[in-house]
């Protein structure tokens, strides 16, 4: 599929949700855990993040931060902003590793912990890391299985 | 010129599309579609779906995002494609020729100063 046809795929997939038929096979993942929500953002790794940044603030219009990215609220349909928020940052990478990526994304979950646990338990490569912030919430991090590293958020109540 | 507002989707390829598409399904509960990916509604603090949504897909290698060989793309929501495409071929960035329109929005390329395929898109009125 092309990837300009994208879109237009999701577009259709969520008019016709219920109708489309699936590819893959039945979901053997327990339905009392909720597991990924939403992007929660998308880094990107730069040979020059200094210089990327740049470009993308001048020509893109992105309000890059000090920090290196910025935060995209979501909008209700009248467009104005609430909570919810999708991250952007250009950087070096080197928060990818043990991954060799030129991107990472974070997804948003609903039970870090719980969701932790059950990867564990089915195999996956978690990392020991977690951190908690109570102004940014919890994150922990599992590799897939091509190498990348999946950065898994549980953003704090209301956020 | 407001130009990009917010994220509208990533983008990825894989050696072997099918078995991670498969792996972020049984694993971190992806509603994986038939088209390879899927779309997550934005949502309140309700959780009620607002409209907006960032769709997520998994490609398989190749020229997917010709003419970049990044392994990855960003989609970008943007206000004004057409009045953006023009400011940046002003500004001498490298747009592509190619524009697609639809009921399901507008899209245009440009590629980064590190060859990545950045995706613009304006959806149609409330979406």
């Amino acid at each position: 599929m092309k990837a300009e046809t994208l879109l237009t795929c999701a577009i259709i997939s969520c008019a016709l949700s219920g109708s489309i038929d699936r590819a893959l096979a039945a979901d053997p993942a327990p339905a009392a855990l909720k597991r990924v929500t939403g992007i929660g953002g998308v880094f990107i790794r730069a040979k020059d993040p200094a210089k990327l940044r740049a470009w993308y603030k001048t020509h893109l219009g992105i309000d890059v931060q000090a920090w290196g990215g910025a935060a995209f609220h979501w909008a209700d349909a009248a467009g104005a902003p609430i909570n919810g928020s999708t991250a952007w940052e250009v950087g070096n990478g080197s928060n990818f590793a043990p991954s060799n990526s030129s991107f990472m994304i974070d997804y948003r979950v609903a039970d870090l912990q719980g969701l932790l646990k059950a990867l564990r338990e089915e195999g996956c490569e978690v990392l020991d890391k977690v951190v908690e912030d109570p102004k940014f919430g919890k994150f922990g991090w599992v590799m897939d299985p091509e190498g990348n590293k999946v950065e898994l958020w549980q953003p704090p109540e209301g956020k | 010129m407001k130009r990009v507002t917010g994220i509208g989707g990533v983008f990825f390829k894989a050696k072997d599309p099918r078995a991670l598409q498969s792996w972020y399904k049984n694993h971190l509960g992806i509603d994986v579609q038939a088209w390879g990916g899927a779309a997550f509604d934005w949502t309140d603090e309700q959780g009620k779906p607002t409209g907006g949504t960032t769709a997520w897909s998994i490609f398989a290698e190749g020229d997917s995002f010709a003419p970049s060989t990044a392994p990855f793309m960003v989609n970008y929501r943007v206000a004004d494609l057409h009045g953006l495409l023009k400011a940046l071929k002003q500004e001498g960035c490298n747009v592509l020729d190619k524009l697609d329109e639809s009921e399901f929005g507008k899209f245009g390329w440009v590629i980064d100063p590190e060859g990545n395929k950045v995706e613009l898109w304006e959806p149609p009125a409330g979406q």
